[in-house]
């Protein structure tokens, strides 16, 4: 495949993030605007710190009068798993130019990350990363400004149902890895249970770190062969 | 917001994203995995997607877990059926949007 080829086959495989996106991106623009933030406002959070849950989280925290150093640790513990994700990316992109990797780095999000690790590994170019990477951005983006300029038009029942849409996106991806291999359906089960556990005693957000970190640690355990 | 206020919440925010991003950018080349990390750096995802979805799917609605069980239940069965990501998105959301519209609300 060449660059562009490889580019437009992100772009491609993005079509789930980007339908998750935008109605998610949509939620914070209203989310935005009804916590005192202007259309612009809100539409630079999204252009330049763009992290779904940090800035959801952010919208609770400015209407309860935060302060900003309170803010800003929330947000970087909220981040702290782009650290182990963008490893994980960095480790397979590490053949490119350091600016190159600032750039993309940038573009490591959650669902991002699912979907580049759930791609063939001989796959996982630069510019496929880019395609992917760029057009979740936009539409990250388009649903931000459509649900601040549009805030309060969209029907509730339909607002409400896409509210399943990120949890949906997720079981999608996991379903068929769980199907074709017995060891991941019990990692997954574990992984589910410990996030579980750990929230009855910690917030939340710690508490996916806290599972993600040691269900991996466990799985390596007793899963031998590669996992793709 | 005013102007002010929010260019400093803005660049906080951005330092606090991007730094957690940009670093492994650094530290990645220093680093060889051995055989087990790049496993574990393997099984990561699988764990924080689950991780993530269980158990906050069962608040997505914060009064009714109804909507999460059926909306999860609807995306995990079209998934075994081989459907497409985004179908199986889709007829979540519709299974969500028919528990709201009939009152299937517990």
């Amino acid at each position: 495949m060449n660059k562009k080829q490889q580019f437009l086959s992100g772009c491609l495989l993005a079509s789930p993030v980007i339908l998750g996106y935008i109605p998610i991106g949509i939620a914070f623009g209203m989310m935005a605007i009804q916590s005192g933030f202007t259309i612009s406002q809100a539409c630079s959070l999204s252009l330049f710190v763009y992290t779904g849950a940090g800035q959801m989280a952010l919208c609770n925290m400015i209407s309860q009068n935060m302060s900003l150093a309170a803010i800003l640790f929330t947000v970087l513990v909220l981040n702290l798993r782009h650290i182990i994700m963008s490893t994980v990316v960095m480790n397979d992109l590490r053949h490119l130019k350091v600016f190159k990797k600032c750039l993309l780095a940038f573009g490591v999000t959650d669902e991002v990350f699912a979907v580049f690790c759930l791609n063939a590994k001989k796959e996982r170019s630069g510019w496929f990363f880019l395609g992917l990477a760029f057009s979740s951005w936009l539409s990250w983006n388009i649903g931000t400004f459509l649900g601040a300029a549009g805030a309060n038009m969209l029907p509730e029942l339909l607002s409400k149902a896409l509210g399943i849409s990120l949890y949906a996106m997720f079981i999608a991806l996991l379903v068929p890895k769980a199907v074709k291999s017995k060891n991941i359906f019990f990692l997954i089960v574990l992984s589910g249970l410990l996030s579980w556990i750990f929230s009855l005693f910690v917030s939340s957000s710690l508490a996916v770190i806290a599972a993600t970190l040691l269900a991996a640690y466990l799985g390596t355990l007793w899963i031998e062969e590669g996992v793709q | 917001m005013e102007n002010k206020t929010f260019i400093f919440l803005l660049i906080g925010l951005f330092a606090v994203t991007y730094s957690t991003r940009v670093l492994p950018v650094f530290a990645v080349n220093k680093i060889k995995f051995s055989k087990k990390a790049e496993l574990f750096l393997n099984l990561i995802p699988i764990t924080s997607m689950s991780a993530l979805i269980f158990p906050s799917i069962l608040s997505v609605d914060a009064s009714y877990i109804s909507i999460g069980l059926f909306g999860g239940l609807a995306a995990g069965i079209s998934a075994w059926m081989k459907l497409p990501t985004i179908v199986s998105l889709l007829i979540s959301i519709a299974v969500c949007a028919v528990c709201y519209e009939c009152g299937i609300l517990f």
